[in-house]
């Protein structure tokens, strides 16, 4: 039964949602509230996210609250992720959006702290481009080409040293070309394949063949 | 030559060190360089308003976080700007929790000074924000069928859908009442749910400029109309309205980086060929 029961719960479930976006007659239809089958769904979700979350929480206390109790390494880290949950949570649930304090704790706290670690993306990446754009062949040599006119063709100098109006548009058209024909075949290429790969896991769990997310080899 | 070698290997503190220094002065002090607008992707965002008539509804999904709130703030602000000024009214949905929070606390002081300036900006008339609703998928498609339902009849300020004059012609979400649709999008969440669940509407994107390639796909398929990208976007379109802010005063400092990125690869590839060309003499 610990296996049958999860297999065909969520058999149950894949077909339901197979059919509501497949169909029309599910999609309209119409529970004796008036209500659409779809909009009752949509406040299932949300019960269900809420839910997901209240388990997550769950967890994190779990895990780390073992880690402050064992004093593991890095165990103050725990301390301060728990802290910073409480403080937060309880913000939210005794004032409101529009609260100062509540929005402070995103401009003041949030914001920074985020868009401090997306900003170091840049030294990251000056660093890493200077040791990996190096011409070894063929095919870094392309590589380093579109590169160069992206890089070019996106800001305001590319277009001092090769503006829009020159031949070929400049870098600017260069990029553009680049973006909408090589840039969109290749992505389109990739997408493809995972949404067929995407479609044969999904035909697995549907079929019972994968069985992994339930624990089970 | 062996002064030249060395650029095959410099240290990336001193690399860190030139970025830094190149990216903070054009910010204190601009150098203000010439900037285009790109015609096949944020001239199409900026048409779309101007061929609207005041008093038409646009959505915009907010779909980012802090990190990716300096690109993509600035788009949200100059649309923003942009519909108040043409009397289009907006309402601002939101993909991520996050998202929710930083376009209302932006929106909220942009407003303000756009009252001041003499556009009306006014809340519940001219913009509302509905913000985050959990349930993904089904509840952006339930939307459609049932606005006020579906978004559990409260906008962020918690105030009744009932008590907000703008949403009383959204009752439905269809390509009738609403006139299309940006999504300030910074990942996943992000654009799927508008090809997927909205694909009658007219769908244009506010992007972070490392996802620009991705989207560009969707352009070229009519799937969206426009895209606004990134930083270089946001300046772009401020130009376009001729309100020049933040966007336009950052883009000195991103050209200035990738400038010496391009420098710094030269330098390594001229080290690299030297320093090879060596190796294989003294072999």
């Amino acid at each position: 039964m610990r296996k049958e029961v999860p297999f065909i719960i969520s058999l149950i479930f894949a077909a339901f949602r197979f059919a509501l976006e497949a169909f029309d007659g599910p999609y309209n239809y119409t529970l004796v509230s008036g209500d659409k089958l779809l909009n009752a769904m949509s406040w299932a979700m949300t019960f269900m996210s809420c839910g997901a979350l209240f388990l997550g929480v769950l967890n994190l206390f779990r895990i780390h609250g073992n880690n402050i109790r064992r004093r593991r390494p890095h165990w103050q880290l725990s301390v301060y992720l728990l802290v910073v949950l409480v403080f937060q949570s309880l913000l939210g649930l005794f004032t409101h959006h529009t609260h100062p304090a509540y929005a402070w704790s995103y401009q003041g706290i949030y914001v920074p702290i985020d868009s401090t670690m997306f900003s170091l993306l840049a030294f990251y990446i000056a660093s890493a481009a200077y040791r990996a754009f190096r011409v070894r062949n063929s095919d870094a040599a392309v590589m380093l080409a579109a590169a160069f006119f992206l890089m070019m063709g996106n800001v305001p100098i590319g277009e001092l040293i090769w503006g829009p109006n020159g031949p070929l548009g400049g870098f600017t058209g260069i990029k553009d070309w680049i973006l909408r024909v090589p840039n969109a075949a290749g992505n389109r290429a990739i997408n493809l394949g995972i949404f067929l790969g995407i479609m044969a896991t999904q035909s697995r769990i549907l079929l019972g063949i994968e069985r992994r997310h339930l624990g089970q080899e | 030559m062996k002064f030249l070698e060395r650029f095959d290997q410099i240290n990336p503190q001193i690399i860190y060190l030139i970025m830094a220094v190149f990216l903070i002065f054009p910010v204190l002090k601009p150098i203000g360089l010439p900037l285009s607008i790109n015609q096949q992707l944020t001239r199409p965002v900026y048409d779309w308003i101007e061929s609207l008539n005041p008093g038409d509804i646009v959505i915009f999904d907010a779909a980012y976080g802090g990190g990716s709130s300096s690109e993509l703030e600035p788009q949200l602000k100059a649309w923003f700007t942009h519909c108040m000024m043409r009397g289009v009214k907006v309402v601002g949905l939101a993909q991520w929790e996050s998202g929710s929070q930083l376009a209302y606390n932006a929106l909220k002081s942009l407003s303000q000074e756009l009252e001041a300036q003499g556009i009306s900006a006014e809340y519940g008339i001219d913009w509302v924000m509905p913000g985050y609703k959990a349930g993904g998928g089904p509840t952006w498609r339930s939307m459609q069928d049932d606005f006020w339902t579906a978004c559990g009849n409260v906008d962020v300020e918690g105030n009744h859908f009932s008590e907000l004059p703008l949403l009383q012609n959204l009752r439905q979400w269809t390509p009738q009442t609403v006139k299309g649709i940006i999504c300030f999008s910074a990942g996943s969440p992000g654009i799927p749910t508008f090809t997927q669940y909205f694909p009658d509407h007219n769908l244009y994107v506010g992007d972070v400029a490392v996802q620009v390639a991705g989207t560009s796909n969707l352009l070229r398929s009519g799937q969206v109309k426009g895209i606004i990208p990134g930083l270089r976007g946001a300046a772009e379109y401020e130009k376009l309205i001729e309100r020049p802010g933040l966007g336009v005063k950052l883009m000195d400092a991103q050209s200035m980086g990738h400038l010496i990125i391009i420098i710094l690869v030269v330098l390594g590839n001229i080290g690299y060929r030297l320093k090879l060309r060596n190796t294989r003499k003294r072999a």
